[in-house]
């Protein structure tokens, strides 16, 4: 067997947190990728996976663990690969034919130069365009710069880092498309592609391996082998029927079916979601005859699928829908939570945030310091130190969203204060 | 008017606007060749300075190109300190906080050392006078333009960065394609407050006495401290129009081009609104020196050479390195505090009052100033920024009278206000009011729309609307302008306590007119310490007042 083109070993990442925590954004990622694939990294925001690819291409170290390129360990940024940014990174003081220049990496000559770039402003439409600033295009044309400079370094893999996700649908379902094209007429010395995604059709639609990746901390679950024929109709019951797949282990990964008993009692990190979003969840289930599929809910309340997965997730810990396989559908608390005046709904939610463990520890917090109040640095570092994978800012906002709602605790955001709200009946 | 002249077989049009720049490069040849004559002379201690109108071309030229050539080494002082304390953790540590001690020395805390170091230097040539006079203006303008450029680099995105690694531009091409472009802006707004900060010491800069031996270069700054000695008061009136003259000319022909130009590295689209225009630069742009020099340029570029990247550093901070940091500048400033006292070893305790009650003295000054200022900026600014089209008018105007070197109309108010133990803090309000007014000015004009009609639709009336939405939304820029005000005030402090008029010499109880006579006397003990004090009560009213003011201020009233 070849030797792969890409292969990680153990590699992990962590951060540093202001106040001395680390942060494990990667955890144990083991990769191979063979020569002439392309492979799609795709995970819910938050899941490393920008990180990952930042690893790849030697842009970040890894905090342990070793890259390897063709066999050969790889330190420093790798002089065969070429990136394409998802807010594009063009130097806006450069004209689109000086932004495509940097990617030039040996001419001998300035008349070899200029063929070059002739060449690829004509391979990927530019035409006209030369000499006008980035900001004067638009976002689809600003990601076609993006991908000229790219490919005049001569990759060997090209890397995109969610490059559509800024466009959109029109522009970037018709730009995937030429992307494929370049890849599929054998530019000179391109071997692999390796994009970076969030968008599950995409990654079926474009590629042959697809990393999927969970967060919490960052990590790869499993790895799809992709072998619909090219070129791939997004209609086809074979496409749907593998999107559906690979749906099938997002959803079991990031939303196992755990028994109910187990979530109320370990502290573990709550979804970071607002009421605003769980309660608007509940009223799209009620117009839906309470049972929804999480893939059509996702594309009903405008979310991506990883937030609707969150949002999912948050109303089953508090008892309000039910998820066996991956469908939506609402408890009979649910249904009596949304049939609720504002007050009766507040109760209810009262109720069901102090089963969950974490919330159960916060406000406990409060209840034992001295005037029933600690101020949100105490807070975020007890989180800190309760949970250290997460993030303790998003938590508090988190929990300070859920505790404030349910008329628990109180926050005052001048003094930065937690406080317990004594009840006068 | 077009003539068609033809070169190498190819026809070229020559215009009036060719015309245009090719007069101002002979003028500027003229300006370097007439500094040059001037350097080469031997060592004269005391300039003899002509008070004649037309002796005044001559002197506001050697002044130009002593501000321009302090700029220069403003520019690249800002490059390499600004890019050291950015791209090295160690460094920064030590160079930031350096800055701010920097930035609160007066001007003559640097006197003496430059002064006996460049005679050391050149000891019998004017050069070495001539160097410590620019380098003193150098002081005048550096440290805002530096600590602009090192926050710059600080906050360039992360993608930009990337990019360019991953294409293998090298550090050098980093610096200029990346990093300068995109400091750009915020370079060359300081640039022209750094410049116009230069001018403001001028008379300082041209003319001093250091113990017992007065110096003097010829320039408009020495003009006008001759004019003043003297009581010619029509020469006073030619300085200051040379003097007007020479920052008009600036403005129009340096930096109004600059800024027009510099809108293109503006990360953000701009409305064409507030596109800045030049007609100088579209001068420049008719004729056809761009076109030469770019052709220049594009036929020497040699075609792109690439550059392995560098393979990763070990980034992560070991603590052996820091424990050597820390030592380090533990022992560094252990010597630095043991010389110090041993210095002013001789300093008895009764100058130590004297100096400790000037200071007390001159910070009652520098804060009524500024209190002075605020009452007067406040309304005006914001009644200006509020309106769009006015301020696009004023603007300009104010940026000319802001640029003006306060001092040199100092004498005709110690005539009407003899008493300069009060009148000092009117002249230096006349020299920091500025930088309060163009913070609120900029304040008010980011007030956004919507919430100026939200209160029109609640009908909050005047007052109550001021109360709740101008003020608010202009306090952290009134507070940025506020200290940068008072620092300016601290440091004017040493011209408006002590002023050499009509012969005779008056001053204030104060530190400012302190560090006078020390440099005067030659006492360099009692100046050093007077110099420290200033600093340090800059320095820590700064740390202990207004930086925690400017923060809780920042965090409750920012809009973003």
């Amino acid at each position: 067997m070849d030797t792969p083109i890409i292969n990680l070993k153990d590699v992990n990442m962590r951060f540093k947190m202001p106040g001395g925590n680390y942060f494990t954004a990667l955890e144990n990622i083991n990769l191979f990728l063979d020569s002439g694939k392309i492979a799609a990294l795709l995970g819910p925001s938050g899941c490393g996976k920008s990180t990952l690819l930042r690893i790849i291409t030697g842009l970040l170290k890894p905090s342990s663990g070793k890259v390897y390129y063709k066999g050969k360990v790889q330190n420093g940024v790798n002089d065969k690969m070429a990136m394409v940014f998802q807010n594009f990174a063009l130097f806006p003081w450069k004209t689109v034919k000086e932004n495509i220049e940097l990617g030039i990496k040996d001419a001998d000559s300035i008349e070899e130069q200029e063929k070059i770039i002739e060449h690829i402003v004509d391979v990927v439409g530019l035409e006209g365009f030369e000499d006008v600033y980035p900001k004067e295009l638009s976002g689809g044309m600003r990601q076609r710069v993006g991908i000229a400079r790219a490919l005049v370094s001569n990759p060997e893999v090209l890397c995109m880092d969610e490059p559509f996700s800024a466009l959109d649908a029109l522009t970037s379902e018709n730009l995937r498309e030429e992307v494929l094209d370049f890849w599929s007429e054998g530019t000179a010395g391109l071997s692999n592609i390796l994009i970076v995604t969030h968008n599950i059709t995409e990654a079926v639609y474009m590629a042959d391996e697809i990393f999927i990746l969970a967060s919490n901390p960052g990590s790869i679950k499993f790895v799809f082998h992709n072998s619909l024929p090219f070129p791939r109709d997004q209609k086809s019951s074979e496409f749907l029927s593998t999107v559906d797949t690979i749906y099938n282990i997002l959803t079991q990964n990031i939303m196992p079916d755990v028994p109910k008993t187990k979530i109320y009692e370990k502290i573990a990190p709550i979804p970071l979601v607002s009421v605003s979003e769980i309660i608007g969840l509940l009223e799209v289930l009620d117009d839906n005859k309470g049972r929804l599929e999480l893939f059509e809910l996702s594309d009903r309340i405008k979310r991506d699928f990883g937030k609707t997965i969150s949002i999912a997730l948050a109303a089953e810990m508090l008892g309000l829908v039910a998820t066996p396989r991956h469908d939506v559908i609402f408890t009979a608390l649910g249904k009596k939570f949304l049939d609720a005046d504002v007050n009766e709904r507040k109760l209810i939610f009262k109720d069901q945030i102090l089963k969950i463990p974490i919330i159960k520890a916060v406000v406990e917090l409060v209840t034992q310091s001295e005037d029933m109040v600690i101020t949100r640095e105490e807070c975020e570092e007890f989180l800190a130190d309760k949970l250290p994978n997460e993030r303790p800012e998003d938590l508090f906002e988190t929990i300070v969203n859920f505790t404030l709602y349910a008329e628990v605790l109180d926050y005052d955001s001048r003094d930065e204060e937690l406080s317990l709200i004594i009840e006068n009946v | 008017m077009n003539r068609t002249v033809e070169m190498k077989g190819k026809p070229i049009s020559f215009s009036i606007y060719d015309l245009a720049v090719l007069s101002f490069l002979i003028l500027l040849a003229y300006g370097v060749s007439l500094l040059a004559k001037n350097w080469t002379g031997p060592l004269v201690y005391k300039a003899n300075i002509s008070l004649a109108p037309t002796a005044l071309i001559g002197y506001t030229f050697l002044s130009m190109s002593r501000g321009f050539i302090a700029y220069g080494l403003s520019l690249l002082f800002t490059f390499a300190y600004g890019y050291v304390a950015a791209h090295n953790r160690y460094a920064e540590r030590v160079l930031i906080p350096l800055l701010d001690v920097f930035q609160s020395i007066p001007v003559l805390g640097f006197l003496p050392g430059l002064i006996i170091g460049m005679i050391v230097i050149f000891p019998h040539s004017v050069m070495g006078l001539e160097l410590a006079s620019i380098l003193m203006i150098f002081t005048g303008q550096v440290w805002n333009m530096t600590f602009s450029f090192y926050q710059s680099l600080k906050s360039i995105p992360q993608e930009l960065m990337e990019a360019s690694k991953i294409y293998g531009l090298s550090k050098w091409k980093i610096f200029w394609n990346v990093e300068v472009p995109f400091a750009m802006p915020g370079l060359v707004w300081n640039s022209m407050m750094s410049m116009a900060g230069g001018w403001f010491f001028l008379s300082v800069c041209e003319a001093f006495t250091l113990g017992g031996q007065d110096y003097r270069i010829a320039g408009i700054g020495s003009y006008m401290a001759t004019a003043v000695e003297n009581g010619y008061v029509a020469g006073e009136l030619y300085a200051i129009l040379a003097m007007i003259l020479m920052i008009l000319a600036i403005d129009v022909f340096f930096w109004r081009p600059i800024v027009a130009w510099a809108d293109k590295f503006k990360l953000e689209e701009t409305n064409p609104e507030n596109e800045q225009t030049s007609f100088v630069l579209d001068v420049l742009r008719n004729s056809h020196v761009l076109k030469f020099f770019r052709t220049l340029f594009s036929s020497k570029r040699i075609s792109k050479r690439y550059v392995r990247p560098k393979s990763f550093k070990n980034e992560q901070q070991s603590t052996a390195e820091n424990v050597l940091f820390y030592s380090l500048i533990g022992t560094i400033s252990a010597i630095i505090l043991w010389k110090f006292f041993s210095f002013i070893g001789d300093v008895n305790s009764g100058e130590l009052k004297t100096i400790l009650f000037g200071d007390v003295f001159t910070a009652l000054r520098v804060y009524a100033s500024v209190v002075l200022s605020v009452v007067w900026t406040l309304p005006v600014g914001i009644l200006i920024g509020k309106n769009i089209s006015l301020s696009k008018k004023v603007q300009p105007v104010v940026q000319v009278l802001a640029s003006f070197p306060a001092p040199m109309i100092y004498p005709w108010f110690v005539a009407i206000f003899p008493n300069l133990n009060y009148s000092s803090v009117l002249l230096m309000l006349l020299g920091t009011q500025w930088y309060i007014l163009f913070n609120v000015i900029a304040g008010a004009a980011s007030i956004p729309n919507h919430l100026k009609e939200a209160a029109l639709i609640l009908k909050l009336g005047r007052l109550k609307t001021w109360k709740t939405l101008y003020i608010p939304i202009v306090l952290p820029y009134l507070i940025t302008g506020m200290i940068t005000a008072a620092g300016g005030a601290w440091n004017a402090s040493i011209v408006t306590e002590y002023m050499n008029f009509n012969h005779r010499t008056i001053e204030a109880t104060g530190i400012g007119a302190l560090i006078n006579e020390g440099t005067i006397s030659g006492n360099m003990s009692f100046l050093a310490l007077s110099i420290v004090t200033m600093l340090l009560t800059v320095v820590v009213i700064n740390r202990l007042v207004w930086r925690p003011i400017q923060r809780r201020v920042m965090e409750k009233f920012s809009l973003n």
